[in-house]
């Protein structure tokens, strides 16, 4: 017993030690890695919240020289994610970063995944990079699982244009006030998806087994990159129906719901 | 007129009585302070049915039988006296009264004879059956009805969070939402021994309220009785009722304890002309422990209550009470020290805990229109602990009476939504999101004899109440709907009330109070969420921001009262401000706001006339208008003109009652608040009886309803009708 205060003094000091070597960080306390690749003496780790799965997924990626294994914290970063089914292929709504500069050591990007993967058909993410210390650029790829969801809808819209909308936030919805986040992006072709901006939100919440909705429900708007933020108030745990309609200069372009469950 | 219908009844006494020796006895009964002889004292005999009154000049004879004898002096304005007596010869004797002050509140005796006084308790000196035939033939008060078990209490039309409903001085917070489980179905008839009902908010003794304060008080041990003990038992028909009650006191030296249990099960009952009503029955158990130990100044006593009652069918409401459970605790210690300038210090510390749930298992849930097709079980608790000291100071002419009172309660409630369809998840809900109310208080109470006929009493109260939420999940919900965080809350109030009274005639008095009395929002109505009112139909959510109700009210009351006749009439008048009610949001949901105002004006009065020392007859009638302004009706539940009339007849072995009710029809109507609909008149006419059989033995039976009437109270949720045409019979030994 007199021994365990000293070593768990000796055991803090290595996890303090740990801490404060930068050039060993790990991100994988906090996220999931999905593999790490080396291309042009750089290291290119790919990053996730969580596995994947259809609907938005943040995805970061960590550069590094393969050399000393030195951050590398300032370039540019292209994530494109692309499916292969049956031999043809489409990509998915994709944000990549705006700034040259990583944050917290990452480069954050992010996937809208319409269609979950399978043994036939996969994704695969493409990373391009070009790093800003020694001008390397290069390309790597992964192939990667994406579960299925029910955060994602492939609308055609009153335009006859196919727009992907997702439940991007939050991932667990609770009893009270939510701040929630749609994504809105139309695809212009099989590999080119772009944020709608220009769209507004009738959101309406209810339970279909009660017969009753809710009140102070906050319609999402438009924040930024097709991202819409409102709030979403549920009164009591159960099965929710989230009824959207979306407009475009007052006429509705697109009606979908999603089902939740708290 | 039914009531003029002829009843014939044939009772078989059974008078056995031994010859004994008599010996007079010729008193005086004096005022403490002028020792003036007091006229018409009520003068009884305990144990006995015999007793007298005292002549024009204070003189009384009484012829006693040979033994011990404690005879019971009172009048109005006077201090009851207690005084001793071995008769072995004839004696005299001298009585002093002390001038007693003003007392907002009815002392009703339940148990003890005699009674303090007679045309008060005509209706309670005999046993009745439970605590709420009590409380429903007590001018004033009325019960809201929901099942055949636990009537609520409403005093002058207003209840719940309007009034106080204590237990021996104790506060007691009832745990279902529903309001299922009334403070008062935790004290057996049997241990209520007395009533203190305070109408209106002039005593602020035991809280601030607008409507008044019921404090059922319990039997203690007593330290003169080494070891008595009785039991009784009973049946009605009316509901098919069992029911198995004992109590027995011990004492020895400094200790005394006393304890009693009581079992009752009861089925379906029947309303008039033979309406059953399925699913009305239940099983209820209460026991109750008190241990006392006396020093010369000092008594210190603790007391348990513990109530289980099971499976009560609510016919009126949703659901059915699966399980109700209370344990109430208390420990008190009193100082008295009658020579000192403190008269009394008296301290109090309790503790209780109510655990309900109640579920509609036992229901078809695919016919009902409100939340079809799912069960939905729900539970309630509460926890309250609190302290109370009370301080007395007398003088000359004057007492000073402080009271601390502090309590702190918690409250969680929850709902579970079961859908029949086995796609549909589990839904769930917090009703209270363990609400903690925090309440520090401080009372005084002063009393003034300004002159030989003209008392004056004043009251102040302020109270410090602090609510928080703890409950994360349910705290979300309310955050939710009113979209902001930050719902705690404290309230700081004070009231003030003032009384003259003026004994203008050794006869008559009359009594003039006014009051600004306040009562701050019940926890239900800051934070209560989805709580369904059966009445309207509405789920109900609680509003933290709610402003207490501020009431200004008075009250003129007129007493006369000689050796054979009791008159008391008042007119009262209560103005409420910032009227707590619900507004509709969107149907179904309606959220408690304070609605302007309401106000209730009513006039009360009873008149007791003894014509002979063995025939008594008494009739009380009340009436109550009231209005709501915003909504432009009445206060919900409010009841009709009611009168009622009764004769009783006691000899020394046995006593008869005749008993009428009769309710004028209730056209003024809440419809806003409780959908109400016109409730019909009617008469309901009972008879008891009692006969001792032997000394040891006393056998009571009678018929209620005798008519078989099929009515509801206006207070009845949901037009529950009242019972039907009952006979009962109860069998009481006692050693």
């Amino acid at each position: 017993m007199n021994r365990f205060p000293i070593m768990a003094f000796i055991v803090g000091l290595m996890l303090t030690g740990c801490e404060s070597n930068d050039s060993d960080r790990s991100f994988s306390d906090d996220y999931l890695l999905l593999g790490t690749y080396y291309n042009q003496g750089v290291k290119v780790e790919v990053y996730a919240e969580d596995s994947l799965a259809v609907g938005y997924n943040p995805i970061y990626v960590a550069l590094y020289d393969s050399t000393d294994n030195r951050p590398i914290e300032e370039g540019h970063v292209l994530l494109t994610p692309v499916m292969h089914m049956m031999g043809l292929t489409h990509s998915a709504p994709v944000e990549n970063p705006d700034d040259v500069n990583a944050v917290d050591g990452l480069f954050p990007c992010a996937a809208v995944f319409q269609m979950p993967g399978n043994a036939m058909e996969y994704w695969e993410l493409v990373v391009d990079f070009h790093e800003h210390h020694e001008g390397r650029s290069g390309e790597i790829s992964l192939q990667v699982p994406v579960k299925n969801s029910e955060r994602c809808r492939v609308l055609t819209g009153a335009d006859t244009a196919k727009y992907i909308v997702t439940w991007m936030a939050p991932l667990q919805t609770e009893v009270g006030m939510n701040d929630i986040t749609f994504t809105v992006h139309k695809m212009e072709s099989m590999m080119s998806f772009v944020p709608v901006t220009d769209v507004t939100f009738e959101m309406t919440p209810s339970m279909p087994s009660m017969g009753h909705g809710s009140p102070n429900n906050m319609n999402p708007s438009h924040t930024q990159k097709g991202h819409y933020s409102g709030q979403l108030n549920c009164t009591m745990s159960g099965d929710w129906r989230i009824d959207l309609v979306i407009k475009r200069n007052d006429v509705s372009l697109l009606t979908t719901y999603f089902d939740i469950v708290i | 007129m039914k009531l003029l219908q002829p009843i014939i009844l044939i009772i078989m006494l059974n008078a056995a009585l031994q010859a004994q020796q008599r010996f007079t006895l010729s008193g005086k009964i004096i005022d403490a302070d002028t020792r003036e002889g007091i006229p018409y004292v009520n003068i009884l005999v305990e144990d006995t049915y015999e007793g007298t009154a005292s002549d024009s000049a204070g003189g009384f004879i009484l012829n006693l039988l040979q033994g011990r004898h404690t005879l019971k002096c009172m009048s109005m304005g006077y201090e009851m006296a207690r005084l001793t007596l071995d008769m072995r010869e004839s004696k005299t004797a001298v009585v002093m009264l002390k001038p007693h002050a003003i007392e907002f509140s009815e002392e009703i005796i339940i148990y003890g004879q005699p009674l303090q006084r007679a045309e008060e308790t005509y209706y309670l000196e005999n046993k009745l059956n439970t605590t709420d035939d009590v409380l429903e033939k007590i001018n004033g008060l009325s019960m809201i009805r929901r099942a055949n078990f636990a009537l609520e209490p409403s005093i002058r039309g207003l209840s719940a969070g309007q009034i106080n409903v204590l237990v021996d001085d104790m506060k007691i917070f009832g745990a279902c939402i529903d309001k299922m489980d009334p403070v008062t179905s935790y004290v057996e008839i049997d241990n209520l021994q007395k009533l203190d009902l305070a109408k209106g908010g002039f005593d602020m003794t035991y809280g601030q309220t607008i409507g008044g304060t019921l404090n059922l008080k319990t039997g203690r041990p007593e330290f003169n009785k080494p070891f008595s003990a009785g039991i009784e038992s009973g049946y009605e028909s009316v509901s098919d009722l069992r029911f198995l009650r004992g109590h027995s006191n011990w004492s020895k030296g400094q200790w005394a304890a006393r304890g009693s249990f009581s079992v009752k099960s009861a089925g379906d009952y029947y309303a008039g002309h033979r309406q059953r009503w399925s699913n009305s029955g239940f099983d209820k158990t209460n026991y109750k422990i008190d241990v006392s130990k006396k020093w010369a100044t000092q008594t210190l006593t603790m007391s348990y209550i513990g109530d289980v009652a099971e499976d009560i069918g609510y016919p009126a409401l949703l659901m059915d009470t699966r399980r109700a459970e209370a344990n109430i605790a208390g420990i008190e210690h009193a100082w008295n020290n009658p020579r000192a300038n403190i008269r009394s210090v008296k301290t109090k510390i309790y503790y209780n805990t109510i655990d309900h749930r109640m579920d509609d298992y036992d229901r078809d849930v695919t016919a009902r229109t409100f939340m079809p097709n799912m069960y939905m079980p729900m539970t309630g608790t509460t926890r309250t602990m609190g302290v109370l000291s009370e301080i007395n100071f007398t003088g000359e002419s004057q007492t000073l009476k402080i009271i601390g009172d502090v309590y702190a309660m918690k409250a969680f409630a929850d709902m579970t939504m079961e859908s029949l369809d086995p796609a549909a998840s589990p839904m769930y809900v917090v009703n209270l999101a363990d609400v903690r109310v925090q309440n520090y208080a401080i009372a005084l109470d002063y009393h003034r004899r300004l002159k030989t006929d003209l008392f004056w009493r004043s009251s102040v109260r302020a109270d410090f109440s602090r609510r928080t939420l703890h409950d994360r999940f349910g705290r979300r919900e309310l955050e939710g709907y009113w979209n902001r965080s930050g719902l705690n809350r404290s309230y700081f109030i004070a009231s003030a009330s003032t009384a003259f009274d003026y004994q203008f005639s050794v006869q008559h008095r009359l009594r003039w109070s006014l009051a600004r009395s306040i009562r701050l929002p019940s926890h239900q109505e800051n934070y209560g969420f989805y709580f369904y009112n059966v009445s309207d139909g509405f789920v109900y959510t609680g509003n933290p921001e709610l402003k207490p109700e501020i009431s200004y009210q008075t009250e003129v009351t007129f007493e006369s009262t000689n050796d054979r006749y009791a008159l008391k009439a008042n007119v009262f008048y209560n103005r409420i401000h910032n009227y707590i009610g619900g507004r509709i949001e969107e149907a179904p949901f309606k959220t408690y706001y304070n609605l302007s105002s309401a106000y209730i004006v009513g006039s009360e009065a009873s008149v007791y006339w003894g014509f002979t020392p063995s025939f008594g007859l008494m009739t009380s009638a009340n009436y109550k208008y009231s209005q709501i302004d915003a909504l432009d009706e009445p206060i919900p539940y409010m009841p009709p003109l009611e009168v009622i009339a009764s004769a009783r007849w006691t000899k020394k072995n046995y006593w008869l009652e005749l008993y009428g009710k009769i309710a004028a029809p209730q056209k003024r109507l809440a419809k806003i608040s409780a959908a109400e609909t016109v409730t019909d008149g009617f008469t309901i006419v009972n008879f008891r009886s009692g006969v001792k059989v032997r000394s040891f033995m006393e056998l009571q039976c009678g018929v209620e309803n005798i008519f078989d009437t099929l009515y509801h109270e206006h207070s009845s949720i949901n037009r529950l009708p009242g019972r039907g045409r009952n006979i009962y019979v109860t069998l009481a030994l006692k050693y």
